[in-house]
């Protein structure tokens, strides 16, 4: 501790320098071609058209610049062209991506500009509970991480796209631990428009210490999320704050992980409410195949930038809006989160917003889902067949605040995984089992019992190394009585819908993929949409070509 | 390890935080629960004397939370009051009453039925009370009418036809049993009368014994006006003595106002007097004064019934015209 090193960050810069230096121009990007042929089909309806066919070739042409050693410049453009729209029509020009990153006395990483940034799963983590039903299906998984993943720069680490910028940096220790990371952040959320709004910004970062000689390292995560005073005649101001500590011990056999943390949130309103709430949760791996963990997070712990789905569950889709000779919206299914980036979120919710459960009601906000309290265990055996794998996760899961009553919701989750490989075959298949349930004490209060399985099946042969092709079905269904909570811009809970849910989905999907080359996939597929919702039925069904390719 | 230790500290103080664990929102039971009276309707005494200060309550309990609302209304007078609640118990806490009226006229010594409705659901619970002495209004009253107009007013009022300035006791009444009655055709004026009131006559007391705190103070009056007619308008007049030399002086002292323009039925109307403000042809202007709201150096009240000479006849009541303080009066 009594000197510190400063630990040059950009090893690969440093190595580039060893080796030849980086152009100081170069052209990246993606480009895509999809179309889509979808037919809807619902009895009796005949108010929509049945058939809408769409498509659109767009180009992301980035220009990378490094004007010297130090700095790195990105800019992209979208330019995108619906089928059929030429000379102005259906054509349109965006700005994709803007960021400046470099170093400063090759000690400071810094970027400005967009910039895609994950903390903790409680403190800053893009959540997407609903799309882990497609991960088994890879036509819907790759048609989703091409189209509307693609699009608002969704990452598997979590990242949130923001604008802002942030500021990296290391120190050396001599002594205790070897090396302490640390990373700051500042992100403009929300501008004020003039004054039409409350500009937003967030601000807090991580630090982390690392120890070489024992396997421990501790870190500590703030954000904090802030109206500013002043950008508009609004008095009342939003904040948010998180404080968490977390840690991992051990890379043997047995490695003890946690984290722990409290928020607090000050909402708009003229009692400015307050509230204030902590969390848990205590992990423990065994061996590679055995991992228990332990949560618990309190109702009122609210986590903007942890609890934001990517996905807008109430969003409106744009493909077949209204349905029924009524002409009601429909509801976003699985179906529309593989294909319209339109349905995802790009700004944190203050709010939870009303309880949709239709798919979930164990996590519907991911890891940091407030009130829930309980055990997780996953166990991977190796198994005797070495082309078969198996996983196992079982969750069970208690309310800890009741929702209008003093009885507790009980959770319970179990899922079981299977991939068989036999030659160029590929079998997978995933059933989870989900349920919900609460006896009430009172006789006239209907008792909440749901049941939400899932279940998919895929079979894939590849040909050759470029070709694939998957066939597979995946069924969700949500089943029993539940009272959905309703809920006001300070997050307290208003009232209570109790409604009979008898929901089903099922997608069969078949896609045919080659990948040419490099980053390219040119997929021929189908998916269907079937669902019966409180015993009315629809379905859709399209067929797509799309080609992808990123440079 | 010191390190160490301090994050195990925390995380046990973050364990030994409490947390609120009452049922989050509504209560299911009041979403769900089947309405049904557990505890009859009753109240705290057969007779009531509000005269010395005390208070009836009501009391009943149903099994859900519902919104509720108790009519007491007056045998004779058929004054109302009306009680309303959202709650499973109705007690001292929420059905608490010391003889105010919400619907005039006020409570006369009478007995009264009391109601208790559930919006929305067909219940009624029935009960009585007799009222044996009537509340004082806490206020510094101008007049209530009760036997004319006060002798503490001097009047002008103008030669025209059909001119009425007297004291009513025609129903609908206000407070009490008697209101006063403005009314006249003057073709030539706006005024059609004229009341003023001094303090040095009303009660030798410099401002009418008020507070120096303007935000405390609120005039008060009760108004209403023929239902076939709209043309009156009340306005009152608040002079102030600023330099205590016991005249008011019209180009350096200040004037707050009021225009009144009663409907059809009593109302009681109430202002702050820190909410006053200067006149001049019912439209705002500057106060030629210091322009600061000083109710302990008012000196006098006007009260002038104005109409437009070419409307014909109009006619104004009012009931109760008196000072409070922290609020409007309660009558």
């Amino acid at each position: 501790m009594k000197k510190l090193l400063y630990l040059p960050l950009l090893l690969a810069s440093q190595m580039l320098l060893a080796q030849s230096p980086p152009p100081k121009y170069a052209i990246n990007g993606g480009a895509r071609a999809v179309y889509f042929a979808d037919q809807f089909n619902k009895t009796g309806d005949s108010t929509t058209l049945p058939r809408e066919n769409s498509g659109h070739v767009l180009a992301d042409l980035g220009v990378n610049v490094r004007p010297n050693a130090a700095t790195e410049i990105q800019a992209m453009v979208r330019i995108r062209n619906d089928y059929g729209g030429f000379w102005g029509s259906g054509v349109s020009f965006d700005i994709r991506q803007l960021q400046v990153k470099g170093l400063i006395q090759n000690k400071f990483r810094y970027t400005l500009g967009d910039m895609d940034y994950a903390l903790t799963p409680f403190t800053m983590h893009r959540t997407a509970p609903v799309l882990e039903a497609t991960t088994h299906l890879p036509a819907l998984a790759l048609f989703q991480q091409q189209m509307a993943g693609y699009d608002v720069f969704m990452n598997p680490d979590g990242t949130w796209r923001t604008q802002g910028g942030s500021l990296d940096f290391n120190f050396l220790f001599r002594k205790g631990p070897e090396r302490m990371k640390n990373s700051l952040f500042a992100m403009r959320l929300r501008p004020s428009f003039g004054g039409a709004a409350t500009e937003q910004w967030s601000f807090g970062g991580r630090t982390e210490f690392l120890w070489k000689t024992f396997p421990l390292r501790i870190g500590g995560t703030a954000v904090s999320i802030r109206d500013l005073a002043g950008t508009s005649a609004d008095t009342n101001l939003y904040a948010s704050n998180v404080f968490t500590t977390d840690g991992g011990l051990g890379n043997g056999f047995l490695q003890l992980n946690w984290e722990t943390g409290i928020a607090n949130a000050s909402f708009r309103d003229v009692n400015a409410t307050q509230k204030t709430d902590y969390f848990y949760t205590l992990g423990l791996k065994v061996g590679k195949s055995l991992h228990f963990s332990y949560r618990d997070v309190g109702p009122d712990f609210f986590s903007p930038a942890a609890q934001t789905t990517a996905y807008n569950p109430t969003g409106a889709p744009r493909s077949f809006r209204t349905i029924g000779n009524d002409r009601a919206i429909r509801q976003a299914s699985i179906y529309d989160f593989t294909r319209e980036a339109g349905l995802y979120r790009s700004t944190w919710n203050s709010t939870l917003g009303n309880d949709q459960s239709t798919y979930l009601l164990l996590d519907p906000f991911g890891e940091a889902t407030p009130n829930r309290r309980g055990l997780s265990a996953s166990w991977q055996p190796k198994m005797g067949i070495e082309a078969l794998t198996l996983a196992l996760k079982v969750d069970r899961f208690s309310e800890i605040r009741g929702s209008g009553t003093n009885a507790l919701t009980q959770f319970s989750r179990a899922e079981l995984t299977a991939v068989y490989t036999l030659k160029d075959w590929i079998f997978s298949g995933m059933y989870r089992d989900q349920r919900a349930w609460r006896a009430d004490n009172e006789a006239e209060v209907p008792d909440l019992q749901l049941q939400q399985p899932w279940i998919s099946v895929n079979v894939g042969r590849q040909f050759g190394d470029n070709l694939r092709l998957d066939a597979g079905v995946l069924q969700l269904q949500s089943r029993g009585f539940v009272h959905d909570a309703q809920r006001n811009a300070q997050n307290e809970i208003v009232n209570y819908v109790g409604r009979d849910v008898d929901y089903s989905e099922l997608l069969p999907a078949f896609s045919l993929s080659y990948k040419a080359f490099g980053k390219s996939t040119l997929q021929l597929g189908f998916i269907s949409s079937s669902i019966t919702n409180a015993g009315s039925f629809f379905n859709i069904r399209s067929g797509f070509l799309a080609y992808f390719i990123q440079f | 390890m010191r390190k160490s230790l301090l994050f195990g500290l925390c995380l046990l103080g973050l364990l030994a935080c409490k947390r609120d664990l009452d049922p989050a929102g509504p209560l299911l039971t009041d979403l769900y629960g089947d309405f049904r009276v557990l505890e009859p309707l009753s109240r705290s005494a057969g007779q009531i004397d509000f005269s010395t200060g005390q208070r009836a309550h009501f009391t009943a309990r149903v099994s859900v939370l519902s919104d509720w609302e108790i009519q007491i209304t007056g045998r004779n007078s058929g004054a109302v009051k009306v009680i309303t609640g959202r709650s499973r118990e109705i007690d001292v806490t929420n059905a608490s009453w010391g003889g105010e009226t919400t619907r005039f006229p006020t409570f006369q010594t009478e007995a009264c039925d009391v109601q208790l409705t559930f919006p929305g659901r067909t219940d009624t619970l029935r009960s009585s009370i007799e009222v044996t002495g009537l509340r004082a209004i806490d206020a510094i009253i101008l007049d209530d009418f009760e036997t004319g107009l006060s002798t503490a007013w001097t009047t002008f009022v103008q030669t025209g036809a059909d001119m009425k300035f007297l004291g009513a006791t025609t129903p609908p009444l206000a407070e009490g049993l008697q209101y006063y009655r403005m009314g006249g055709t003057v073709g030539w004026d706006w005024l059609k009368g004229l009341l003023t009131l001094n303090a040095s006559a009303y009660n030798s007391t410099t401002g009418f014994g008020l507070p120096n705190n303007a935000t405390q103070v609120h005039f008060n009056g009760i108004f209403r006006q023929r239902s076939d007619l709209t043309n009156g308008i009340v306005l009152f007049q608040f002079r102030e003595d600023e330099n205590g030399d016991g005249v008011f002086t019209p180009a350096t002292e200040d004037m707050w106002a009021i225009e009144i323009r009663p409907g059809a039925n009593w109302k009681l109307e109430s202002i702050r007097y820190a909410d006053l403000t200067a006149l001049e042809n019912g439209a705002p202007t500057a106060p030629k004064g210091n322009g600061v709201h000083e109710p302990q150096k008012l000196l006098r009240v006007d009260v002038l019934f104005l109409a437009n000479p070419t409307s014909g006849y109009s006619e104004c009541d009012m009931d109760l015209l008196a000072f409070s303080l922290n609020g409007p009066v309660q009558p």
